[in-house]
Order: structure tokens, then C-alpha cells, then sequence
């Protein structure tokens, strides 16, 4: 269990801005933190990682004291077992990747990395190239496969899958729920993208106006149940076009593009980009075998 | 032709330079990290010899490392030295002089860098000064190396500030541009001449050497 009893007040141009946060958390599993910007999302993982330090409170993880201001322990971020995914990536410019990857091992440990970790980022074949001359997804994932080297107990992401196109993040929301899986670590990354909180989070942590505002899994949070009937899937708008008097609406779910005939109302509230439900509501939609499976 | 002066400006300009790497990269970190109101009135006072008239900071080292003054007489019980007419006072007085040229391109290579960057080292375990040494200082060797070349010139250059505490010792303080403003005063111009072909050229040497090193910096980070 990681025990979070965390006080700290930020005085951002003169106005303080006090944070205020309780609650606990079960380990090896993913937990999605999420609310409007400026909440305290950001500072939430920070003072997780060490990075800002708390007034008062107390942090202990599997029993460990990270913080505790009573008994004035506060735990180095170094000897914190985390690893942390930035939201510029951080990567070492002057450093080619495999020397950032390095850069996460400890000394006593040996000087490999493992193959299966650059396999499964597919970064095994960046390893000599500088940070500089990757692509925004290229980075991410050296980034991402630096905070893993180290085997952290827990993985701190910021927004880890913002800046990145759909189909690149789709990818590595597979990686990550496959890698969490397999290593038993925990998650806690903050994101604003309803669609990849229900893809991925065991656990949604609402924070707003630096206090925990709830926790509870997808269904408890976003009461799913009641809204689909047979089927609910959410997606990215692609494109609308006019059609007659109605509109057709290309909708990108999963790696499959679907048309979905919408009316004038809601087109007036989409555009291109937009996270959009598509749910069944009457009908009980058909399902046949698919013969002939490569699988 | 006596090149003693040449070499000894050389040699000034060597050792001030040495001196400020070691005093300008600590505190161009601290001063960029420091979050305080005073801090404007520190880097004030470090600006100051960039217009102050050489004359002024002159007059007051004078006064400073005079044997009867506190800093003097403390320098010259414990060290032994005598700052006033001699090479050690000229470096000192340089690396106050040449302070500014060193500090603020350190300085704002530090506020350059993001946050993050240092912040993900310590998170990967490495300590604050693992980090200051693995990842800082290598990603602001531009600024370093124009804050050398920048103290490295401007100590060859000083003119004023020798000529307030340093006098005109051959072989002490009697550095090339004094020896010029000398040969000039006893109207030798063939030797004031000489002295300032050979300040051109090695001006122009230290330049070609910087857009070159420059060149490479940048290409090793690219």
C-alpha cells in the first residue's frame, strides 16, 4: 500500500495555492490522476518523487518511510525507488540513448541493458543516435525505457501520451498495461484523455483544487454501465461530412475507422480531434463468427 | 626586442582565466538557482566593472591592498604577499575586473538548461554533484568556453587598472599594454608598434581558435 498524507502550500506569484492530499493506494496496479489543469496533478506526483517537498504529512510505501516531517524523514528522491516520465522527456541532450539508458543503472548493478526491454520500446536500433535527431514518439519511448531501467517499485508518468498522435498512443498504452503486468509495479499518471483512462487505469485518483476529490475504478467513476445498454466504445473524430440533411462522421475506434450518421445538433458540438462515445442504446447489435481467422 | 611584457600579459591572462573557471562555474550555479530579493543587488555589484571607469576599481584596490589597510595587512601576515605593484595584486584585481565576462555566460548556460533535465538525474539515482559534474556542466561547455575566451581578452586588454596598482615593474606588472602606453610616452613607436602587431595578432589567433572550438561544440552536440 503506498500511504499518502501529504500538506504542502505553493506560493505561485503571490498567491498561495494550498494542497491538501490523502489517500491510499494499492501497489501493482495502474492509477490514472486526473482533473482540470491546475489542480495539482503535477505536484501530486512530485511530491510522490521528492521533488517537492511537503510541509507536513507523511508518506510511506510497502511500509517504508519516504516522508515523514514528525520524525523529520524525508527520503532522497535518489534512494526513492521511482522512476519518472517528464513531460519534455528530459532526455541528455549531450548523451546518445543507450549512454541515457545507462544513466539509470546503478553502479552495482551490471552495465546491461535488457534486450527485451529495447525490443518491446523498439528502440534497439536508436542506440547510438543523440536525443536530438529522434521524433516526439522515438523520444518518449527512450524516455520511457530509461525510467524502467532501474526496476522502479513505482512509475511516475506526466502526461505521458499527450503530445503524441493516436495511433502512437494506442501502442503504448498496450506496452505499458503489458509491462505492468509483467514487472508488478505500480502506475500513477496523470491524464486528462477519458478514452485512455478506461483503456488503462485499474484505478482513477480525481484531484481538484489540490484535495483528492475521489477514487474508484473506471465503472464507479464514469458510471458506464448505465449509459451502455449493449456496447460503448470511445473514439477520436477523424472527419464530418455533409450529408443531405444529416452528417457522416468518421470515428477512429480502436485501429478501426467506423461511420456513424449523426444529426445537425451534435455535429454543431464536434470537430475534427474530438474524444467522442459511440454507444448503442435500442437495438441489440449482431454478432457472427468471423471464419477463416489467421489466429 | 624585450617579450617579456608579451608573455607576461599572456601569462596574467592564463592564470585570472584558470582562477575564474574555478570561482565563476560554482557560483554561476548558485546565482542561477538562487531565488532571493537581494539577488539583484549581487548581480549588481558583479556587473559593476563593466562600467565602472578602470580608474575607479583601480583607486580602490589601491587603497585596498595598501599594507596599511585591513585587507592588505591581513594578505600580507597570512600569505606573505604584497597585492600592491606586484604580479599576484594584477591577478586579483583581473579576476575582479574580469568577473562579469566570466559569471554571466555561465550564468545564463545554467538558466538555459530545463529543469527536468537535472531533476530526472536525481530521480535516476545519480547525487547532486553526479549530476552538476555527468549532466550540467557538459551541456553548458559553449557557455564555459565563451566565458574564458571573453576573461582570457579582456584580462590581455586591461589598461587602466595595471596602470592604478600595477605600475611599471619590467618583469612584475609591466605587461604589453602598459609597455605600448610606455613606448609610446618615449616616443619609440617602432617598439609601440611592434608590441601592438604582436597584440593584433594574437587577439586574432585567440578568435579563430574560439569560432573553430565554437564549431565543434556545437557539432559534437548535434
Amino acid at each position: 500500500m503506498i500511504e499518502i498524507s501529504l500538506h504542502k502550500t505553493l506560493n505561485n506569484s503571490g498567491t498561495p495555492f494550498e494542497m491538501d492530499f490523502k489517500i491510499e493506494l494499492e501497489e501493482g496496479i495502474i492509477h490514472v490522476v486526473t482533473g482540470k489543469s491546475g489542480a495539482g496533478k503535477t505536484s501530486f506526483l512530485r511530491l510522490i518523487a521528492g521533488l517537492l517537498h511537503a510541509d507536513h504529512g507523511e508518506l510511506k510505501v510497502k511500509g517504508d518511510v519516504w516522508y515523514h516531517s514528525d520524525k523529520k524523514i524525508n527520503v532522497k528522491p535518489q534512494q526513492r525507488s521511482i522512476g519518472m516520465l517528464f513531460q519534455d522527456y528530459a532526455l541528455f541532450p549531450h548523451l546518445t540513448v543507450l549512454e541515457n539508458l545507462k544513466m539509470g543503472l546503478s553502479k552495482s548493478e551490471s552495465k546491461e541493458i535488457s534486450k527485451e526491454l529495447l525490443q518491446l520500446f523498439e528502440i534497439d536500433q536508436l542506440l547510438d543516435r543523440a536525443p536530438e535527431t529522434l521524433s516526439g514518439g522515438q523520444q518518449q519511448r527512450v524516455a520511457l525505457a530509461r525510467a524502467l531501467v532501474g526496476k522502479p517499485s513505482i512509475l511516475l508518468l506526466d502526461e505521458p501520451l499527450n503530445a503524441i498522435d493516436f495511433k502512437l498512443r494506442f501502442k503504448l498504452q498496450e506496452i505499458l498495461k503489458r509491462i505492468q503486468r509483467e514487472y508488478q509495479f505500480t502506475i500513477i499518471m496523470v491524464s486528462h484523455d477519458q478514452a485512455e483512462m478506461i483503456k488503462v487505469a485499474d484505478q482513477i485518483v480525481e484531484i481538484e483544487d489540490g484535495k483528492i476529490k475521489r477514487k474508484g475504478s473506471v465503472s464507479d467513476l464514469y458510471s458506464i454501465d448505465q449509459w451502455n445498454n449493449q456496447f460503448s466504445f470511445i473514439g477520436e473524430v477523424i472527419s464530418i461530412q455533409k450529408q443531405g440533411i444529416s452528417f457522416l462522421i468518421n470515428i477512429l475506434i480502436g485501429n478501426n475507422a467506423v461511420k456513424v450518421i449523426g444529426s445537425p445538433e451534435i455535429v454543431k458540438t464536434l470537430k475534427a480531434g474530438d474524444q467522442v462515445r459511440v454507444a448503442s442504446k435500442g437495438f441489440n447489435p449482431v454478432i457472427q463468427k468471423v471464419e477463416n481467422q489467421s489466429n | 626586442m624585450n617579450l617579456e611584457p608579451i608573455f607576461l600579459s599572456i601569462w596574467l591572462a592564463i592564470i585570472s582565466t584558470l582562477c575564474l573557471v574555478l570561482i565563476g562555474v560554482p557560483s554561476g550555479y548558485l546565482l542561477s538557482r538562487w531565488k532571493s530579493p537581494f539577488k539583484v543587488v549581487v548581480e549588481s555589484i558583479i556587473s559593476l566593472p563593466l562600467i565602472l571607469p578602470p580608474t575607479v576599481l583601480g583607486f580602490y584596490l589601491l587603497l585596498a591592498f595598501s599594507p596599511n589597510s585591513l585587507f592588505g595587512s591581513f594578505v600580507n601576515e597570512h600569505f606573505g604577499l604584497s597585492l600592491a605593484f606586484s604580479f599576484e595584486g594584477l591577478v586579483v584585481s583581473s579576476i575582479i575586473y574580469s568577473l562579469p565576462f566570466m559569471i554571466y555566460p555561465i550564468h545564463t548556460g545554467f538558466v538555459g538548461l530545463p529543469k527536468s533535465i537535472e531533476e530526472a538525474s536525481w530521480v535516476l539515482g545519480k547525487s547532486k554533484f553526479e549530476t552538476f559534474y555527468q549532466i550540467l556542466l557538459p551541456n553548458i561547455r559553449t557557455s564555459i568556453l565563451t566565458g574564458v575566451v571573453l576573461s582570457f581578452a579582456h584580462t590581455m586588454g586591461e589598461f587602466g587598472v595595471v596602470l592604478m596598482i600595477g605600475g611599471n615593474i619590467p618583469g612584475e606588472t609591466k605587461v604589453a599594454s602598459i609597455a605600448i602606453y610606455d613606448a609610446v610616452e618615449s616616443l619609440d613607436y617602432g617598439l609601440a608598434n611592434a608590441y601592438s602587431i604582436m597584440m593584433i595578432g594574437i587577439s586574432l589567433i585567440i578568435m579563430i581558435m574560439v569560432f573553430i572550438l565554437n564549431k565543434r561544440a556545437f557539432r559534437l552536440i548535434k
